[in-house]
C-alpha cells in the first residue's frame, strides 16, 4: 500500500517552474531513492511534501489523506519527518535542543521528552556525548546525524532524508546505510531519501526513481 | 572635581544603558524573528510613558509601592495596545516585503501613531513631577542624585535578565531563536510560524512600552520624544549584529558611555559620536560585534 502518492505535482517558484507533473508513490515499509544531478527538483520535491511550498497544480496524498493544502505543522503530524540537505542544526541551540524542538513545537509532554530522546539515543549512540554541545560545535557529519536523529524523534511514519550521505567518509556512510535499515525495520518507518549519486545505496533500495529537469524520467 | 565627573558620566551611562537595553532588545527580536527593521518600535515607547501620565493624573494617592505597580502597568499596556493593533499587518503582510516597503510602511505608521498621540494628549510638552518625590535622593561623591535613577537602573536589569531567561532557557523562547535563525527548518520541524511570530512581536513591544514607562519620569515628554531612543537603539541593533541578542546589553553600554562622555564634554556631538561609532563598527566589522560572520 502506498504511504505517499504525488499526482501531477507542478510547483513553481516566482517565474520558474521547477517541478513538472511529478507522479510517483511510496510504498509503506519501504526504502525509496530519488535520485538526479544538482538541479533536478529533488529538494524541491521533499520541501514541497513537507509543505514549505505549494503546488501550482496537482495533489499530495499521505497515509490515504489529501494534504495537499495542509501546512507544514499539520503533516508534522501526521507523521512527515524531514532532514533537509543543509542539515539545519541550529548553531545557537545545544545539540540536545536541536533534537528535542519538535516535541517543543508539538507541545509534547516533558515527561515524554527523555524517553524520546533515549529511544534515538539508542539507535545513535554517538550523540550521547555531543547533547550539551552548541550546534555549531559540531562537524559536518555529526550533523547529518542530528538531523536525521531529530527527524526521528517524532516517530515519523514516513522519513524524508535529502541527501543525507553527501560529504560523509565512506566508513561513516556506510554506518548510517546501516541504520537507516535498522529504523525501517524496528521503527516501522517508510524511507524516501534523495541522492544524487545511487551507487552506493542502490543496494538498500526497495524503489528508485529518477529525476531530471523537475519529472521522474525513470522508475524501478 | 575628577570623581564628580566620573560619577555623573557612570549613573548616566548606566541610567542609559538600562532604558537603551530594553528598547533595543525589543527592536533586535522583532528584527531577528520577523525580519523586519520597525520603525514605529518607539510608539510603544512613547504609548508606555503617556499612559504613565493618564495613570498618574487619575488622582490616585500614590504610594512608593503603587507607583511602581503603575509604571508597570503603563508599560505592558503601551505594550500590548500597540501590538495589538499592528501584530495583524506585520505578521500577516510585512514579513513578506521587501526590505526597503518595510521601511517606508512601518516609517509611515510611526508619523500616524505619533500625529494620534497628539490627538490623545496634546502638542504641549508634561513632566510627570509625582515620582522622584516619593523615593528621594542620594547623595553620591557629593552630587546629589534621584533615588528612582537607581530603581529604574535595578528594574531594567531585571527585566532584561528574565527576557533572556525567557530566550534562552524556555520552549518557547528556543523556538523563538529557531525561527530567528532559520525559518524554514522550523516550520518542517512542526514549528508554528505565526504563534512565533506573534510572540516575539509581543515580547518586543511590551519591552519597549516598559522601557518608555519606566523612563517616563527622567524625560518631558512631549510628541516624538522616543526617536532619539529609536535611533541609538537602531545604532545598537547595527553595532550588536541585526537580530543577535547575544552581547547586546554590552553594546548598550558602550553606547550609552560614549553619548554619556560626550553629553559631558562635547554635548554638541551628543548624537554624532554614537552614530560615528556605528559607522566605524560596520566598516570594521559588518555582521555587527556579536553577529555570526
Amino acid at each position: 500500500m502506498a504511504i505517499l502518492k504525488l499526482i501531477d505535482v507542478y510547483v513553481s517558484l516566482g517565474p520558474i517552474t521547477i517541478l513538472r507533473g511529478v507522479n510517483m508513490s511510496v510504498v509503506e515499509g519501504s526504502i525509496t531513492c530519488i535520485t538526479g544531478p544538482n538541479g533536478a527538483g529533488k529538494t524541491t520535491l521533499f520541501k514541497t511534501i513537507v509543505g514549505l511550498y505549494k503546488l501550482s497544480r496537482g495533489s499530495i496524498i499521505f497515509d490515504g489523506e489529501d494534504i495537499t493544502k495542509r501546512p507544514p505543522r499539520y503533516r508534522v503530524i501526521k507523521g512527515i519527518g524531514f532532514s533537509p540537505d543543509y542539515r539545519g542544526i541550529y548553531a545557537n541551540l545545544t545539540v540536545k535542543d536541536n533534537l528535542l524542538l519538535p516535541l517543543m513545537a508539538l507541545n509534547i509532554s516533558k515527561e515524554e521528552w527523555k524517553k524520546r530522546l533515549d529511544e534515538v539515543l539508542e539507535i545513535f549512540p554517538e550523540l550521547s556525548s555531543l547533547l550539551n554541545r552548541g550546534g555549531i560545535q559540531t562537524s559536518g557529519g555529526q550533523q547529518k546525524i542530528i538531523a536525521v536523529a531529530r527527524a526521528l524523534i517524532l516517530k515519523p511514519k514516513l522519513l524524508l532524508l535529502d541527501e543525507p550521505f553527501e560529504g560523509l567518509a565512506p566508513a561513516l556512510r556506510h554506518r548510517l546505510l546501516n541504520k537507516l535499515i535498522e529504523i525501517r525495520d524496528k521503527m516501522k518507518c517508510t524511507l524516501l531519501i534523495a541522492e544524487p549519486v545511487i551507487t552506493p545505496i542502490r543496494d538498500c533500495c526497495d524503489h528508485i526513481y529518477k529525476m531530471e529537469r523537475g519529472t521522474i524520467t525513470l522508475e524501478g | 572635581m575628577a570623581i564628580e565627573v566620573a560619577t555623573i558620566i557612570v549613573i548616566n551611562t548606566l541610567l542609559y544603558t538600562a532604558i537603551l537595553t530594553l528598547v533595543a532588545l525589543g527592536l533586535n527580536i522583532v528584527l531577528g524573528v520577523l525580519k523586519i527593521l520597525n520603525q514605529a518600535h518607539g510608539i510603544a515607547m512613547a504609548l508606555g510613558a503617556y499612559l504613565v501620565l493618564t495613570l498618574t493624573s487619575l488622582g490616585l494617592p500614590l504610594s512608593r509601592p503603587l507607583i511602581v505597580i503603575v509604571l508597570l502597568l503603563a508599560g505592558l499596556l503601551g505594550g500590548i495596545l500597540f501590538a495589538s493593533v499592528t501584530a495583524i499587518l506585520m505578521i500577516r503582510k510585512l514579513i513578506y516585503y521587501e526590505a526597503i516597503y518595510v521601511l517606508l510602511v512601518t516609517y509611515s505608521i510611526m508619523l500616524i501613531a505619533e500625529d494620534i498621540i497628539k490627538f490623545i494628549w496634546g502638542a504641549r510638552s508634561y513632566v510627570i513631577g509625582e515620582v522622584y518625590p516619593l523615593f528621594g535622593t542620594v547623595s553620591i561623591a557629593g552630587i546629589s542624585y534621584p533615588v528612582y535613577y537607581f530603581i529604574l537602573i535595578i528594574a531594567a536589569s531585571i527585566i532584561t535578565a528574565l527576557t533572556y531567561i525567557f530566550i534562552d532557557y524556555t520552549p518557547l523562547g528556543k523556538m523563538i531563536r529557531a525561527v530567528a535563525s532559520d525559518r524554514e527548518t522550523a516550520m518542517a520541524l512542526g514549528v508554528r510560524g505565526d504563534m512565533i511570530y506573534f510572540s516575539a512581536y509581543i515580547v518586543g513591544c511590551l519591552l519597549a512600552g516598559i522601557g518608555g514607562a519606566l523612563t517616563a519620569p527622567l524625560l518631558t515628554l512631549q510628541p516624538g520624544f522616543s526617536l532619539e531612543f529609536l535611533l541609538m537603539a537602531f545604532i545598537v541593533v547595527v553595532l550588536t549584529g541585526l537580530g543577535e541578542i547575544k552581547g547586546l546589553p554590552i553594546t548598550a553600554f558602550i553606547i550609552s558611555l560614549m553619548r554619556a562622555v560626550a553629553v559631558k564634554f562635547v554635548p554638541e556631538l551628543e548624537m554624532a559620536i554614537p552614530f560615528l561609532a556605528m559607522l566605524i563598527g560596520l566598516a570594521l566589522r559588518p555582521q555587527g560585534l556579536f553577529g555570526r560572520g
